[in-house]
């Protein structure tokens, strides 16, 4: 009666959490960039730049060929065919935008260059300047000459560029020539955030089909790809084919060792039973607590199936023996759930979002694995339904005897050789890196392209920003025109080789009329009324107006961004070269230079790449006294149950398989990264799961079947992983299949150590 | 019947091929046979700038070699600039070294969004057609005159035309800016000719 009624109760549960799947898994938006499951940046203002930054969806293709190529009508034919949700950037429309904007304000905008020569009263220098202009066949702005005689405005735009080295604005783009091909290259922003993997990948699907006909048209024709959105796309890829492969795999090799031991498919579907009721209880559990998950966190997933399995393979040895030998067999499992979840649970306390869904996931399944075992089980299996077969009893009985036979003594001889081998070689050799950009990696043949365009200077801006706050954009313009000295004193020093702000742009107010008032008297001079009575022209007007910020547009949105009340300006930077903290160590370490930039109180510092690596080694950090806890906890909830013999003797064999695993994956790896960390964890799990059951009084040959079942489906569930093209998972899976050998190798120790009486 | 009309249908269709290859001929510039200008070649610039009473006169030589040409002011002061396929480079720090070819040094910076300017002059120079005919079409004035008209951009956006003269060489450039600016240089391959009309253009006086 009771057991029906926890089946009943079991599937009723089991059926809610099916309803939520189905209403909630047809809305959800997977998070595919590793970046984005980072922590965030610390400040508000940082959090909304990062949310509200485009720069994401950006994106480039550079066109090559020989002269016999119509590169033009290649771009003409590439963007007639990707309009939709793009738009294509049209460098030398700006530049006329820039031109007809300028030429209504001329005479109110000069360079700093002019601004110095005028402010120092060296009006010969600005003549000679003017002169040279007129005299060069150029073309000129009309009235330039009537309007600002001394061509300020004329020579500021034409200092305008738009941050390109070698190319040009051309009509569809940037041109120019790499040795001896001609290349054009197009750039556009995406109306959508490049993660969102099913307009992404149709983008590049149709792209792929474009150039595949140009190609025919035009064999010589190359197509380099530069932007997040081909990065995204080919790491969605990769994690699809991936899960689909490692999954299918594990799946299978799960099957046959089910069948090669029980020599029945009933195991298998039992098994299914569980792997089926967990998974979509942890995924419930995922799409309850995250609206938007990260499918990284789907990839970990393998890990509940591991765990999951060997939940059923515990179940279904003791309950294949007898349903006492299952109710002995509970109280095993019950500590092993409870110093799991325990450990996976402390995950959450964690400010990063991408293991918080791991933990929330694999807590779900865990406890929905537990209950489908202890409910189901008994009801499904009956004494000696599940024949095992022979060679897998001998196996196990042999061990036994030959575990039965080791002594104490040597035991504890093992586990502390052991425990110092691991132990030291992890202190000795580990050396962990905290760059983000360890996490992932681009395939070889787009990050040569990547390269390519960037080595023809279009992209010349660094990951890395001065922010200036202010409460309106004439404030920002202010501050930004106070701190160009000091960015020009950086470029002198070498500190970076170049910037751009939206003062270089638009003058604030305040300059503007500063300008005329320093022209006023320029013209009052001597020399400056002698040029103009050579040109035959009058002293120009004043200006009645100010060029506004809002005429500019295009180039304001390239800058400003609203961050609550206030606004944020991005000041762009080049050159700032090497380490990602060159210019953190330059400017913060060294006090001088700190205190120059604390001058100003609204100017930042913003690199979020490099904020990214300082939560991730503060992460790190935290997580390994997290499992240093979880590892000190589980042992406490340990020895209440095994008393302190056995949980000294546990503590050795857990430190044998969390250290040992890092020091492997040290070797292997040639350095740690914080997923090896978040591995240790599971191995925790998987090891105090195999020690509770050696350490308990259940016999041994079924123990070792269970375990070692459970050890070779979570090792090539892991050892798959550590395949993987992206690195934080193949760290993840090198370091599990590690650990859970180590584990599965040393657990046998455990009992004797215990004395267990009954075999 | 059936004759008349295949004679009718015959003569029609030469109509229109006379009519397409003048048309063609028309839209493709073939420029005479001018003596190609090369190494040293002497200019007087006249630039009628609007708001200006008097046209700037300058004087100096052009200095052309293959991708590049060196436009040298002379008078009334000396100032440099190179044009190039990059665009149109005030030089900086510079100065003629004693060569005699009279080789610039110094440093240039490409003024932004010249570079259009910097291949048509070069074009213009060298008799570039294919280029020429890329972003103008033609059309004769007279004896020794061709004008050309921008149809294609960013060149349109400077130039409404611009009229070649020679007779065995390329003797006059005039250019004729949007906004009413107008441009003739007069080339020579000869010593240096500079016509001072009193009164008639603008000197600058030297300190």
């Amino acid at each position: 009666m009771i057991r029906h009624a926890r089946i009943i109760c079991l599937l009723g549960v089991w059926i809610l959490v099916l309803l939520l799947l189905g209403l909630k898994l047809p809305q959800v938006v997977w998070n595919s960039s590793i970046t984005a499951a980072l922590p965030s940046a610390q400040e508000p203002w940082q959090q909304q730049l990062l949310k509200q930054n485009r720069s994401s969806r950006q994106f480039s293709l550079l066109l090559s060929g020989p002269d016999t190529v119509d590169l033009q009508g290649v771009a003409q034919q590439l963007q007639q065919h990707l309009q939709e949700g793009v738009t294509w950037h049209q460098p030398l429309e700006l530049m006329q935008m820039l031109q007809q904007q300028y030429q209504a304000y001329q005479g109110q905008l000069a360079s700093d260059e002019h601004w110095d020569l005028l402010s120092r009263g060296e009006y010969e220098a600005l003549i000679q300047s003017a002169w040279q202009r007129i005299l060069s066949p150029a073309p000129m702005l009309d009235q330039a000459l009537v309007l600002d005689p001394l061509l300020l405005t004329q020579q500021y735009l034409e200092q305008q560029s738009g941050g390109y080295r070698q190319l040009r604005p051309a009509l569809m783009g940037l041109e120019g020539r790499s040795g001896d091909r001609a290349v054009l290259l197009l750039s556009a922003e995406l109306a959508y955030d490049p993660f969102e993997r099913q307009q992404a990948q149709i983008l590049d699907d149709t792209l792929t089909r474009q150039i595949d006909e140009l190609r025919r048209q035009w064999p010589d024709l190359q197509v380099n790809r530069s932007g997040v959105l081909f990065h995204a796309v080919a790491a969605a890829q990769t994690a699809r084919s991936e899960m689909t492969l490692f999954g299918g795999l594990s799946a299978l090799i799960i099957l046959l060792m089910l069948v090669l031991v029980f020599r029945s498919l009933k195991p298998l579907l039992l098994s299914g039973v569980v792997m089926l009721i967990s998974v979509t209880t942890g995924l419930a559990a995922l799409l309850l607590f995250f609206p938007q998950p990260h499918i990284l966190a789907l990839v970990f997933a393998t890990t509940l199936i591991g765990i999951a399995v060997d939940y059923s393979f515990h179940g279904m040895v003791s309950a294949n023996q007898s349903a006492e030998r299952f109710r002995s067999m509970l109280p095993s499992l019950t500590l092993g759930l409870l110093s799991t979840l325990l450990g996976y649970l402390l995950l959450i306390w964690l400010p990063f979002s991408l293991l918080q869904q791991v933990a929330v996931f694999i807590a779900g399944g865990l406890v929905a694995a537990y209950l489908s075992v202890w409910v189901l089980y008994p009801y499904l299996i009956k004494a000696g339904q599940l024949p095992v077969s022979r060679w897998a009893c001998a196996v196990s009985h042999h061990l036994a005897l030959r575990i039965d036979r080791t002594r104490r003594h040597q035991a504890i001889f093992l586990l502390l050789v052991a425990v110092v081998i691991a132990v030291g070689s992890y202190l000795a050799n580990s050396v962990f890196t905290d760059s983000v950009r360890a996490f992932n990696q681009t395939p070889a043949l787009l990050a040569e392209q990547e390269l390519q365009v960037r080595q023809l200077g279009a992209q010349p801006w660094n990951s890395r920003f001065l922010v200036v706050l202010a409460d309106d954009i004439e404030a920002v313009l202010q501050q930004e025109e106070m701190l160009k000295p000091q960015l020009r004193q950086w470029q002198q020093q070498g500190v970076l080789s170049g910037w751009q702000a939206l003062s270089d742009r638009v003058p604030s107010h305040e300059r503007q009329a500063a300008l005329q008032q320093m022209l006023g008297q320029a013209y009052q001079s001597p020399v400056v009324q002698q040029f103009l009575d050579e040109l035959g022209l009058e002293t120009p007007p004043p200006a009645l107006s100010n060029l506004d910020p809002e005429s500019l547009q295009l180039f304001t949105q390239q800058h400003l961004v609203p961050v609550g009340e206030q606004l944020a300006s991005l000041i762009f930077l080049s050159g700032v070269e090497g380490d990602a903290h060159v210019m953190q160590d330059s400017v913060m370490q060294d006090r001088v230079m700190k205190e120059e930039l604390d001058k100003w109180p609204q100017v930042h510092w913003f690199d979020p790449v490099g904020d990214a690596d300082n939560s991730i080694s503060e992460i790190r950090e935290q997580l390994g006294i997290w499992i240093l806890l979880a590892l000190g906890l589980s042992v406490l909830l340990l020895s209440w149950r095994l008393g302190p013999a056995r949980s000294a003797a546990t503590l050795l064999y857990l430190l044998i398989a969390m250290a040992g695993s890092l020091a492997f994956s040290q070797w292997f790896q040639s350095q740690l990264t914080l997923f090896n960390l978040v591995a240790v964890l599971l191995v925790l799990a998987l090891a105090l799961d195999y020690a509770v059951f050696f350490a308990s009084e259940l016999p041994l040959p079924e123990v070792i079947q269970a375990v070692s079942l459970s050890a070779l489906t979570s090792g090539v569930a892991f050892g798959l992983l550590s395949f993987s093209q992206t690195p934080a998972i193949a760290a993840f899976g090198l370091t599990v299949f590690s650990g859970v050998a180590l584990a599965a190798l040393f657990a046998p120790l455990i009992s004797c150590i215990s004395g267990r009486g009954k075999r | 019947m059936k004759a008349k009309q295949l004679l009718i249908l015959a003569g029609a269709l030469s109509c229109c091929l006379l009519f397409a290859a003048a048309l063609a001929a028309d839209s493709e510039i073939q420029l005479p046979d001018w003596q190609g200008l090369d190494g040293r070649v002497n200019f007087t610039q006249h630039k009628h700038i609007s708001g200006l009473k008097k046209p700037v006169l300058s004087s100096g030589y052009l200095l052309l070699e293959d991708e590049q040409l060196l436009w040298h002011t002379q008078k009334p002061l000396s100032s440099q600039v190179l044009i190039s396929a990059v665009g149109v480079s005030q030089l900086t720090d510079g100065g003629i070294d004693g060569s005699a070819d009279g080789t610039a040094n110094g440093s240039s910076e490409a003024i932004a969004g010249s570079e259009i300017i910097g291949q048509l002059l070069l074009a213009v120079l060298q008799q570039r057609t294919a280029f020429l005919n890329q972003y103008f079409t033609l059309t004769s004035v007279g004896e020794d005159c061709f004008e050309l008209r921008p149809h294609q951009p960013p060149v349109d956006q400077f130039f409404t035309q611009m009229t070649l003269c020679g007779d065995q060489t390329l003797n006059t450039i005039n250019l004729l800016e949007h906004n009413g600016n107008r441009t003739l240089i007069e080339l020579n391959q000869a010593a240096i000719k500079v016509e001072e009309e009193a009164g008639a253009d603008i000197e600058v006086k030297t300190e």
